[in-house]
This record gives structure tokens, sequence and C-alpha cells, in this order.
């Protein structure tokens, strides 16, 4: 063991010491990094014929935590689909104005009390055709709304559909990136290199894709992830997987044209999905978050259908053969589903104010059966009856301000699970300041150490050199 | 005994010294040459009369003879190139020399002297091959890139040139799932599709090519698996049956795990013989370059590692993994501590081509030194004896490494010291002789 070999070992050490450090300092900048792992050196000292050997940074590994990331994606996914479902909720209330409070009635009622008003006012002032008039146009302001509602149908539709279409874009781009990342991180893999950037980079792919659908990832020899949805459906690979919408099925398709709605259960596109569902399944499905939007329209036709037959069944004079009517419906008409008789229209001087009474009378005694309220045909989720059309319209409003209260509060404790996962894997993966600091103290140690070996060396040198002079 | 003896030998002695002092500075300057082996003074006496018994002794002089420290290790330093090696132990490295360039190819020739050396700081050249910074050509036993069998007969100069990597064709797909046991379609009836699980697998030409899985539901505990690979011919087998928890051997399997495979429409089930039998199915798919083997390892019979059938819902999968690899280009080449030059390609795939011996020698310190830090085997060294690295006794190689000198600057100082006083002490004794000369002279005047 020479001196040169002494200092030789000492400045190998000294390279060490600075990687390692180099490391540190990467950590400590990207302490604050959404996503970043913390990065760590394993050191390994070559055996070189039992002479002493300063040891070697053999590769840079990244923390990870797998099973808090099963964890945090099925939590993440959970959040995503109940962040759609309350959205969806809270447009369909809004809609409805069934959250207005200014006068603690929402429009739809208040329509409906302006009818009756005007009907008791006719009631008791027959002969005034000024009143007449005003049932009329009560009446018209009163189906104008409840067509409104129904009219709401296709843009509604079509934002669920954009919204699907985003979320798979967004599944596309991700899992074209995956690809990507796959082929960069099994190269430089192979080559020795340091990848844990590369994974986090990955990483932060599958957390985007996370929030749409349930995930599950497989991870090969040679470091290729395979991202699978949480019922097994092949989202990511080593080749950029496509999914494409169509609208008119409501189904998702890989690029090979296979159907793989059912491979995406949990997440947004769930959500979406499972409210534009209009099948006869998602109508039965007593998970109001399923077939959300056409059980919507089903609960405005039935509220049309049902303030028609009520007020016109009480109109219809039984001393007459005629049936007369003051309001029309039209099931097959989402525009037209409630109107004003447009005989009364043209002349609202024809309206019979003898059967105001009978009018008024109906409205608030006739009560709903549950067949009237939720018809077998055209299932709407509503579970109330013997209400009368004030009940049931009060009704339609109650569900959906339930159904946004409730799946808000449930999206809010989703929240808080994803963000107390994600803070766990933040304190796992992530970057601890102080231990970085601890270890720098030892590094710096350390390195203060070798360079004053290297001191000591160098003087033993020059005292070797003036032996002889 | 006369006085001119006395004055001989103190000349052999300023001669020995003197050339112990150069084989000194010689040490000294090569103390950070790659490779160098020290020679060291060995002296010994020359004696013209001694004997005890006639109680004779006339004074004979000393002779310097080098010795070459060819077996001292030196000291070991990393370096970054992965093509660089250091050896530890006893080994040499062999190399050869080139004479020319064959006009023909291209390429250099060599000579059928085999030199050795503990210069390992290879580099590739552009020609393929790795050379030492001395222009030594390394020299390996070439090794099956596809078998991995090392032909030790004969060794040739390491080139390596393949710059691409042949696709590998999946032969192997592991497929871990929880099947769901309480699964039900849309109606609430069987059978119940689960979604289609897929996976990319690589043909012979190392196109990704789909591979689709559908598990369906037909009863309690019976399952049917079809297999669908779009491109292939044909695209869909099966569907083959996959009962759980029935009876493997005589045997009834624990609930839940593989207990029968049927072979259908182009899947052929390993046989159920008895419990922890692995449980596969092969099948043949036809991407348009002729029949390739496929197993499907489901797992094995009657155990939980594997595929299983427990409750839930859903499928969960655990395992989906295939062994082939697309074609692949160059990425890096290195040697490792057995001394086999690996390649790495792009894909993940490690080649290795050659397998580096080492040199063992009866007398290693016999062995006569050429330019370069290089060795010629003698007749007194004995003749090099090829080892793989780490066995008997040659030592091993340390990868991303090169051997220092062996030279200790502090012993050649303290060695230089002595010499000058030796040196200092012969001279005074030519003075001293030459005095007595003198004198003898003055005797008669």
């Amino acid at each position: 063991m020479s001196l040169s070999a002494a200092l030789n070992t000492a400045v190998t050490g000294l390279a060490t010491l600075q990687t390692q450090t180099g490391i540190l300092s990467g950590n400590i900048a990207n302490a604050q990094t959404a996503g970043y792992s913390r990065k760590y050196a394993t050191l390994t000292t070559p055996v070189a014929g039992g002479l002493p050997q300063a040891s070697l940074v053999q590769s840079v590994i990244r923390t990870t935590a797998p099973e808090l990331m099963k964890d945090y994606y099925a939590a993440a996914a959970n959040y995503g689909q109940l962040t759609v479902a309350a959205d969806k909720a809270r447009a369909l209330t809004e809609a409805l104005d069934a959250a207005d409070s200014s006068d603690g009635q929402a429009t739809l009622q208040k329509l409906l009390t302006n009818f009756e008003s005007a009907v008791k006012a006719l009631e008791a002032t027959p002969e005034d055709t000024a009143l007449k008039a005003q049932v009329v146009q009560r009446g018209k302001e009163l189906a104008a709304e409840v067509n409104r509602l129904a009219g709401l149908r296709s843009s509604l539709q079509a934002q669920g559909q954009q919204d699907i279409q985003t979320g798979l874009k967004t599944l596309n781009d991700a899992s074209a990136n995956i690809a990507k990342l796959n082929a960069q991180i099994v190269s430089q893999k192979a080559a020795g290199n340091p990848v844990g950037d590369l994974e986090d980079l990955r990483d932060a792919e599958v957390a985007k894709i996370s929030g749409l659908v349930g995930v599950r990832t497989v991870v090969s020899d040679k470091g290729a992830m395979t991202v699978y949805s949480d019922t097994g459906a092949q989202l990511a690979g080593t080749t950029a997987q496509t999914f494409s919408y169509d609208a008119t099925s409501n189904t998702i398709s890989n690029g090979a044209g296979i159907d793989l709605t059912a491979g995406f259960r949990t997440g947004s596109l769930r959500a979406n999905l499972d409210y534009l569902d209009d099948s006869a399944a998602a109508l039965a499905n007593p998970d109001d978050n399923v077939g959300t939007l056409a059980k919507f329209f089903n609960q405005i036709d039935s509220l049309a259908r049902n303030i028609a037959d009520v007020v016109n069944a009480a109109y219809d004079d039984p001393a007459t053969a005629a049936a007369e009517q003051i309001f029309t419906y039209n099931a097959a008409d989402p525009s037209g589903t409630l109107a004003v008789d447009a005989a009364l229209v043209a002349t609202p001087s024809g309206l019979n104010a003898a059967r105001m009474g009978a009018v008024q009378q109906a409205m608030r005694n006739t009560t709903l059966t549950a067949t009237q309220v939720n018809p077998a045909g055209d299932p709407n989720g509503l579970t109330i009856s013997s209400v009368n059309i004030f009940g049931l319209t009060s009704g339609v409003l109650a569900y959906h301000a339930r159904l946004s209260s409730e799946t808000e509060a449930n999206r809010d404790t989703a929240d808080n699970l994803q963000a107390v996962l994600g803070e766990k894997i933040a304190s796992v993966t992530g970057v601890d300041v102080d231990t970085e600091l601890a270890t720098m103290q030892t590094l710096q140690n350390n390195y203060a150490a070798l360079a004053q070996i290297m001191t000591v060396i160098t003087q033993m040198f020059d005292e070797l050199i003036s032996i002889g002079s | 005994m006369s006085i001119t003896g006395a004055m001989y030998t103190a000349i052999s002695g300023l001669n020995g010294q003197s050339t112990a002092i150069s084989y000194i500075s010689d040490n000294v300057a090569n103390a950070s040459t790659i490779g160098y082996k020290k020679v060291e003074s060995r002296f010994q006496t020359l004696v013209t009369q001694s004997s005890a018994q006639a109680n004779t002794h006339s004074s004979g002089g000393v002779l310097n003879q080098p010795f070459f420290a060819n077996n001292a290790q030196g000291a070991i330093q990393q370096v970054s190139s992965t093509t660089s090696v250091a050896v530890a132990g006893n080994g040499f490295i062999p190399v050869s020399k080139t004479t020319g360039v064959d006009p023909a190819t291209g390429l250099p020739t060599f000579e059928t002297t085999s030199y050795f050396t503990r210069v390992g700081d290879f580099n590739q050249n552009s020609q393929g091959y790795l050379v030492n910074s001395s222009g030594y050509y390394l020299q390996g036993w070439r090794v099956d890139p596809v078998t991995g069998v090392v032909d030790s007969s004969t060794t040739s100069e390491v080139r390596v040139s393949d710059l691409l990597d042949a696709p590998v064709a999946t032969s192997t797909v592991d497929y871990a799932a929880n099947l769901p046991s309480n699964v039900k379609n849309s109606a609430g009836t069987l059978p119940a599709t689960l979604p289609v699980s897929s996976i990319q697998v690589f043909d012979a030409l190392g196109n990704e090519r789909t591979l689709n899985l559908t598990w369906t539901r037909i009863g309690d505990n019976s399952w049917t698996l079809q297999v669908n690979a779009p491109d292939s011919t044909p695209s869909t087998l099966g569907p083959a049956t996959v009962s759980f928890g029935g009876l493997v051997g005589g045997a009834t399997a624990p609930a839940g795990t593989i207990s029968s495979l049927s072979s259908v429409g182009g899947l052929t089930a390993t046989p159920a013989g008895s419990i922890n039998d692995d449980a596969s199915f092969n099948f043949n798919l036809d991407f348009g370059n002729g029949a390739q083997a496929l197993k499907l390892d489901l797992g094995s019979y009657g155990n939980s590692a594997g595929t299983t059938q427990y409750a839930g819902d859903t499928l969960t999968l655990n395992n989906f993994k295939q062994n082939g690899v697309p074609q692949g280009t160059f990425k890096s080449l290195s040697i490792d501590e057995q001394g086999f030059v690996n390649v790495t390609f792009d894909n993940g795939n490690v080649k290795t081509y050659y397998q580096i011996p080492l040199a063992r020698f009866n007398d290693p310190t016999e062995l006569d030194r050429v330019n370069g830090n290089a060795f010629v085997a003698t007749p007194r060294s004995g003749a090099a004896i090829l080892a793989q690295p780490g066995a008997s006794g040659v030592g091993s190689f340390v990868s991303a490494a090169i051997e220092g000198s062996n030279v200790d600057i502090a012993e050649e100082f303290s060695k230089l010291i002595v010499a000058q006083r030796a040196y200092s002490a012969n001279a005074r004794l030519i003075t001293a002789t030459d005095e007595l000369l003198q004198e003898t002279i003055n005797i008669r005047r």
C-alpha cells in the first residue's frame, strides 16, 4: 500500500461524496415539487484483491410506496367519479332553480302558485275578462318553464358527451406519453443510468389517468409499465392505446374496436357514462347517479303530464259532452311538452270561469298515486306518492337538492381521503428537508475528514522528498 | 589480496549502486504509468577465492541483478470507462500487437506472438476492436450470444461490431388475476363476460401485437377463457373451460384455485396430474412469419399463487407480463468482473460476445518486458495458462478500474538514500585505495 494508492482511494471517496451531495441538492431543490420522489445512492465497494478501495455509487434509486400508490389511485378514481356526479347533480339543481332561496321558492313552484292565484282570482270575479287573460298568461308561463327544462336535454347531453371526449383525450395523451417514457426507461435502465426522474414523470402521467378511471400498474423486469383499469382493461403500455367514444351507444372502445365500457368501472369517465346512460337498466337502477339525466327528463315529463291531467280533469265541465281542457300535454315534443290549449290562447275570454273553483280544489286536493308519479314505462326514480301537484313539484326539487348535497358530501369525504393518501405518499416518497440536512452534515464531515487525509498524505510526500536533501 | 583487487571490488560496488539508482529512477519515472511493474535490485556477491578451511579470502565484488516484481499488485484506481478493467490477482490480460493493415479488408493484421499486459484501459476503436492506451488489442474467448456457451479452445481479438439486437418473439405470457366469483351480467344472470384484458406481445419480427383475454363466468366455479389476437391467423382460440376448486389427481384443490383446464379450439392445457402442477395453456399464433408457440401461464393447479377465483364483482389483475422484446440498437459496452464483454441494447437486452481469460505463469517474474508495459512468455516463465477469471489463482477483474503502477515512492526514496550512501562509501574506498597505492609508490624514492 503506497502513499499514492492511499491518495487515490481518498480522491475516489471524495468523488463519491460529491455525487451523493449532488443527489442531495437535487432532493432539496425539489422538496416542494409535486410528484418528486426522494433519490438516494446505493454504494458498493469493489473487491480488489484485499486492497482497500473507496466506495462507489452503484445506482441512484428513488423511494417508492407501491401499496400506498394503489390505494391512492383507487381514492383518486372515487374522487373523480364523485366530483363529476356532484357537478352534474349541481347543474341539474341549478337548472331547476331548486337551490334558489331568495324567496324560499323555486321558479317552478312560484309559477305554479301564480297560476293557482290567477285561478282563485277569476273564481272570485268570474266576469272579469282581464283575469281570464291572466289565467291563460300564467298557464303559458308555467308551460314555458316546464318546456325550458324539457328542452335542456340536448345541451346537457352534449355537455356530458363533451366531458367524456375530453377525458378520453387526456387518457389517450397520457397513454402515448407512458409508451414513450417506457421506451426511454427500458433503454436507460439497460445502459445502467438512473431512471428515477423518468419514473417520476411516468407516475405523473398515471396520476393524470387515475382520476378518469381506477388504475392498476404492472411493471416488467425490463422496467416497462403496463397500466390496466381496475377491471383489467389495458389503458397504456409499450404502445400507445387510443380510446374513442360512441355517443349513440354511450360506449368506449379501444383502437381495435373492442367495447371496453365495462372496463371503466370507476372514475370520472364512469360518472359521465352513468349520467348519460338512458338504458332501461339504468333507469331501473336504484342508484340516483346512474341514468341521472334520463331520470331528470322523465321527472319533468311526469310533472307536465300530471299538471295537465289534474287541471284538465277538473276543468272539464261534466255538463257538456266535450272534453274541455286548459293544458295540452305532448310527450313526444320536448319544447312543447306542456302548452295552454290553442283555442284559449287565441281567445282567453273563452275560459270557463265557472270551473275555476273545481280547478283550484283539484290542484290542492287531487293526490297522485305512486304509479302516476313514477310510471312503469318511464321510471324516474321518484319514490313519493299521495301528494298533490305542488307536492310533486317540491318532490322533484327535493330529489335533486338531496342528490346534489349527498354527492357533494360524499365527494368531500373522497377528497379528504385522496388528500390524506397523497400526503402519506409524499411523506414516504417525498423529500424530508430535515433528514436531508442531517445527511448533508454527515457528508460534509466525511468530506472534511477525507480532505484532511489528503492533506496529511501531501505532507508525508513533502517529508519524503526532503529526506535526501 | 592486492590493493588493486580492493580497487576493483570498490568499482564493482560503484557499478552495482549506480545500476540500483538507474532502477530507482526508472521506477520513479513510471510511478504514474498504468500497469507498470517495478524493477528491484538484487545484490549478490562475486567471489574470486574464499575458503574457510584454508583461511583465505580474496575480495571479489558485487553483482546487481534486476528482479522484476511482475507479481506485485498495483493500486487499483476507479475510472468511469466501463470498458476499463484492472486485474486483482496474479493473472495477465492476453493482448495482440498489430503488424499492419490488410489491404483487402482494411482490418488490422496481428503478430502471432502472444503478449500479456496489466494495462486494462481499453477503448473501442472505430473498427469495433478494444485497444488499450499502449496500442495492444484485447484478446478473448468467443461466447455464443444466444446460448452463452464460452468457446475456450482459442482466443481471438475482441471485436464488437454488432449494433443491432434481433427481436425475441414472445414465448411466455404470465397471467395472475382474481376472477370475481360473484359477477353477474347486467340482467343479473349468467353467463357474465368480463372486460377484455390485453397485453402487447412481440412476433418474430419484433412487431408489437395485441393479445386479448376474455373471461366469461358460466357457472359456479366455472369459467371460459377465450384468447384473441386480431393480427394472427387464426385470430380466436378457445373458449376453453377453466374450473376452480374441483378434483386434481384425486385430491380436492382448495376452493378458488384452478382445478382443471380444457383443451379446446387451439388451446392445449397442461395436464392436471397433481396439486402444484403447472397450469398453462399452450397455443400457436401466426402473425405472417410462421407459427409462433406461446404459453399462457395461469399459475399452478390447486395453488393460490396465480389465477384464482375468490369473492368480488370485478376482476383484480395482479400480474400480466410477457418475455418478448423488440429489436434493439447498440447502447453501451462493458466488461464485468468475470471478464464477460457485454453489449447493452436499448430494448433492455444484454448480450455477451466474449469472455476475457486471464493468463497465469509459473514464474511471472521471469517474463520479458516489451514496450508499452507488455510482457512475453520466456522458457523460464513457463507458457501462459489461460483460465477463467476467478479460477485457479489468476485473480479476477475489477470493472471500471485501472491498475496503477506498483511503485511505492517512499520505498524508492529510502532505497535511493541507501544506494547514494553506499555509492559514496564505495567512492571513498576508491579514494582510500588510491591513497594506499600512492603510499606504496612513495615507499621507495
